[in-house]
């Protein structure tokens, strides 16, 4: 997708829901310099295999960055997978988890002109088959020789691919099956790692597992809380996504023990905590710049746009799009600072309807203190992006910049 | 909105249309359905409509199944009332991501007035919209909005909704005929899908007990019984949870039909059932088998097993206990089957025992409400209007007041939210709060309660459902005795002249159930009158009173 060069194309490049990856990752990224980035890959790099939390809110670029990190990180053989695509996220549990991160292994592998898999491991891996597969498969298909493909020897693991996500008495039976049999299932894994990275010329194994961050908090809380130590025993460096409100929930500490720290990726600071302009404000400006040709929106207009956006990408590409969208309806080439101010305004006027009286002199509050107390009522307004969660050495909130307009006077 | 407003809404919606690829998310609003008709006529092409009903809350399924290629303008309706927007925007929030990957544009009508609680229910989902918000209310003119019944509360806990919004009855026409088609397709091929077609025939059985088809409504289950029958008989790992399941339909589809003995054999095939199933896999099957204990305790109740009801909702309860202590979930079901346990103590004369159990009830309902108000407020509202009669039970009358002021003050907040909903409920605790007052002798507050009650749930037989005319005719008979106390015997005879009429009429269609409230209330009027002939002024001996209202369940 190439920049663009009219607002008709604007409405298309400025997509606030596609991450990017890809040929769009090659043309749209814009580097972040984010500490928490250097953290994630400063720890991959020490020895024994690693897990990592990584959470965020929505918008700021998770699966941008994991992209990139997949795209750019020399060393490691990477696995990247979302369990929306391979798992059901109305039920999902640990074990799914660990099944997944197998099958999606051995895929990879299956793939590879190059890569084989020890006759010792496979044996291994069609034990633990045997154990786990549903229906039996061909009598004929048990004796065939590694070189015959990894498919074929391990039809029985192979068919359970998609089967996870679509078949909930699969998933139910696969469950009863694998859980006696974890410790074989780590033992295989652990062989897997051991035989393949003999193969890549001292690249190590990565797993990247997103989007457990989507699901409901009690899907998070099953696979972090509660088989935490399970997860963290899985014997290779994985990347997890994971839940921001499970992040501030009274059972982080026990999470922590079992995963250490997490890392969390931070909005860009647009402005400071005193309201002066942030770096962030240049990283936007590029983020823009790179998707649209510079003619296409009036300076002042884009600078509104950045710190109306509060430092989120996907913010500034909705709000943005938007405002094509005004300067579009107007029969206008370029977005002025008219469109923005329209576009802003209607992205206010459903903030307007849907804020109580309390929760406008709570982020009043917020606005003044720039600090937030905890309550379902302070992560209402997390999640109902009306306050937003900035890092500077230590956390600080501030109210979306749409909302500040219309909050109530201070009280002096 | 002027019109310009409106006209410069839709052409940005157009814009949006033209020139997006991928996903897009258009939050619309409406006021009445001629407003989305008139918007999508202007749109440059037809859009694909997909209605959200109370049979199809989670629109998901129905979304991901649209055809990737051509892109489509989806039109999402929600057309399913107010009961019913915590569960679909449930679904939308939780599912937003799956909804994303259709590269689909969607239009999301909403009911204008359900805008601000659908946001705070969904979140996750309204993030995902763009443009703002196309607020499209009153965009046809000329038109008036239409008159929407909206659906009370169902009556007992376990059953389906007892009331269905009349504007439905089209659609569910028009689906159940799609889902006849359905079946007679797959009947009509060599081997059909057994699974398949029982599903089918539950499905069915829904949608005619929503039409007020009873009699096929039990055909429709019953077949669908004997098919999960059969594919348990061969496969029971697979189909016993879904013969459980259907079972348990059958059970209050027969309730409905007034086949009190035969809903409660099938509720108990479906108790023995889950009792196998939680045996094998109590993780999976407890909670389940704890519902249907909870159930079968009902079915007993009504056909006068009030000892053995007492054992079944015990039983719930003790395994919703075990399984509260690992998810905290259970302690929900757990705060409802206490409830229903107190009723049943209470029955049996166990009051001291019964008001134990409702303050652990409310105990409970308390803390989830502090958590979620804007969900347990209700629940917390009904156990404490349930406490106040246990306290009452046990002459404990001052705190059984303060009791149900609370129980009246909860409910007038949730009627000012949501006055469909929680009138009836108010009605009923301003009922008891009168019945309380009275004992106390604080004589005008309760005429004060008592009125209350009544104009509310006049407004309820006129405006919403003739199913309030038993609670109307209640609070008339009791509106009457306050007067009598009070020795304002012309306004005791009107009020209950007015409530014999109403039992009458009941009692016409409903000889069993109403015939008795008929003659207390003939004793009450003749009680009026006697004290009337001799002397106006004397205030005479007081009317019997009907009870307070019943305890919820």
């Amino acid at each position: 997708m190439a920049r663009a060069t009219n607002l008709e194309e604007a409405i298309r490049v400025l997509d606030p829901q596609k991450s990017l990856d890809g040929e769009t990752l090659n043309e749209f990224y814009v580097s972040r310099d984010s500490r928490s980035l250097k953290k994630i890959e400063n720890l991959l790099k020490q020895a024994p295999p690693v897990k990592i939390l990584f959470t965020g809110h929505r918008g700021t670029g998770k699966s941008t960055e994991l992209a990139r990190l997949q795209k750019d990180l020399d060393g490691f053989w990477t696995v990247r997978f979302s369990v929306y695509d391979k798992l059901d996220l109305n039920d999902l549990k640990h074990l799914d988890l660990f099944l997944t991160i197998l099958l999606q292994i051995l895929l990879k592998i299956e793939k590879s002109s190059t890569l084989r898999l020890s006759k010792n491991t496979l044996e291994r891996a069609k034990l633990l088959q045997a154990e786990v597969e549903i229906e039996k498969t061909s009598t004929e298909l048990t004796s065939v020789e590694v070189k015959v493909g990894l498919k074929e020897s391990l039809l029985g693991l192979f068919s359970l691919e998609g089967r996870l996500s679509k078949e909930a008495v699969t998933r139910k039976k696969v469950r009863e099956k694998i859980e006696p049999h974890l410790s074989e299932l780590f033992n295989l894994l652990s062989e897997i790692v051991r035989d393949i990275e003999s193969q890549l010329d001292g690249k190590r194994v990565l797993v990247i597992v997103e989007d457990i961050d989507k699901a409901d908090l009690s899907v998070g809380k099953e696979i972090f809380y509660e088989h935490g130590f399970s997860m963290s025993q899985i014997p290779l460096s994985i990347i997890y996504t994971f839940p921001i409100a499970l992040h501030s929930s009274e059972h982080m500490r026990q999470i922590e023990q079992n995963f250490g720290d997490c890392v969390t990726l931070a909005n860009l600071k647009v402005r400071d905590r005193n309201g002066a302009e942030g770096p962030g404000v240049a990283q936007m400006m590029d983020l823009l710049e790179k998707r649209l040709e510079s003619h296409l929106i009036e300076p002042d207009a884009q600078k509104s746009l950045i710190l109306a956006s509060g430092g989120i990408p996907r913010i500034l590409l909705q709000l943005a799009r938007d405002a094509c969208n005004e300067a579009l309806v107007d029969g206008l080439t370029v977005v002025r600072q008219a469109d923005v101010d329209r576009a802003i305004n209607e992205e206010r006027k459903s903030f307007q309807r849907f804020l109580s009286k309390a929760q406008l002199r709570l982020l009043r509050d917020i606005y003044d203190t720039k600090t937030m107390d905890v309550g379902e009522e302070y992560a209402r307004l997390l999640h109902g992006l009306s306050v937003f969660e900035y890092e500077n050495g230590e956390a600080w909130f501030d109210v979306n910049p749409v909302v500040v307009k219309f909050l109530p006077p201070a009280i002096p | 909105m002027s019109n310009l407003d409106h006209t410069r809404l839709l052409s940005k919606l157009k814009v949006y249309l033209a020139h997006t690829q991928s996903s897009i998310l258009l939050v619309c609003l409406y006021s009445s359905r001629t407003d989305i008709e008139a918007v999508e006529k202007q749109l440059e092409r037809p859009t694909t409509p997909l209605e959200i009903n109370p049979d199809n809350l989670s629109f998901i399924r129905a979304w991901l199944a649209l055809p990737p290629e051509p892109r489509l303008t989806v039109s999402v309706r929600y057309f399913a009332g107010p009961k019913f927007l915590e569960d679909m925007a449930g679904y939308a929030n939780y599912q937003r991501d799956l909804l994303e990957r259709q590269n689909h544009a969607m239009l999301f009508w909403l009911p204008s007035e359900f805008f601000e609680r659908f946001v705070e229910l969904a979140p996750n989902f309204w993030a995902w919209h763009s443009g703002g918000l196309f607020d499209f209310s009153g965009y046809a003119p000329n038109v008036q909005p239409e008159e929407v019944q909206f659906d009370l509360p169902a009556l007992e806990r376990d059953e389906p909704h007892t009331l269905e919004p009349e504007w439905n009855v089209e659609r569910l026409e028009r689906l159940y005929a799609l889902e006849r088609e359905t079946l007679q397709e797959e009947l009509a091929k060599e081997e059909p899908d057994t699974a398949y077609v029982a599903e089918l025939y539950g499905r069915m059985a829904n949608i005619s007990r929503q039409l007020g088809e009873p009699k096929r409504t039990f055909e429709e289950s019953q077949n669908s019984v004997n098919l999960f029958r059969i594919l348990a008989q061969n496969n029971p790992d697979v189909f016993t949870p879904q013969l459980a399941i259907s079972l348990n339909n059958l059970s209050n589809h027969l309730k409905s039909l007034g086949k009190r003995e035969l809903a409660l054999k099938t509720i108990q095939e479906a108790v023995s059932l889950r009792r196998a199933l939680a045996k094998g896999n109590p993780n999976l099957f407890s909670l389940n088998l704890a519902t249907s204990l909870n159930n079968l305790s009902n079915r007993l109740d009504e056909v006068g097993q009030h000892e053995e009801a007492l054992e079944a909702v015990q039983e719930a309860v003790k395994l919703q206990r075990i399984l509260s202590q690992d998810d905290p979930q259970v302690l929900i079901p757990l705060a409802m089957s206490l409830n229903n346990l107190s009723n049943y103590l209470s029955k049996l004369g166990h009051y001291e025992n019964a008001f134990k159990t409702i303050q652990e009830s409310v105990k409970l309902y308390r803390k989830l409400a502090e958590d979620r108000p804007e969900i347990f407020t209700p629940d917390l509202a009904m156990s404490l209007h349930n406490l106040s009669n246990h306290l009452h039970n046990l002459n404990h009358e001052e705190a059984a007041l303060e009791t149900i002021r609370e129980a009246v003050t909860l409910r007038r907040v949730l009627v000012i939210d949501n006055p469909q909903a929680f009138t009836p409920d108010l009605a009923n605790s301003l009922n008891n709060l009168s019945n309380r007052l009275n004992t106390l002798e604080y004589r005008e507050a309760a005429l004060e309660a008592i009125q209350e009650a009544v104009a509310l749930q006049r407004v309820l037989v006129r405006d919403v459902h003739q199913a309030f005319i038993p609670d109307l005719a209640q609070s008339l008979n009791n509106l009457s005795s306050r007067h009598n106390t009070l020795g304002q015997h012309k306004d005791a005879l009107e009020a209950i002249q007015e409530s014999i009429a109403l039992y009458e009429s009941l009692a016409r269609e409903y000889p069993e159930a109403f015939e008795e409230d008929v003659a207390m209330a003939r004793a009450n009027l003749e009680r009026i009158q006697s004290t009337l002939e001799p002397t106006l002024t004397n205030p005479g001996n007081p009317a019997n009173e009907t009870v307070s209202t019943p305890p919820e369940s």
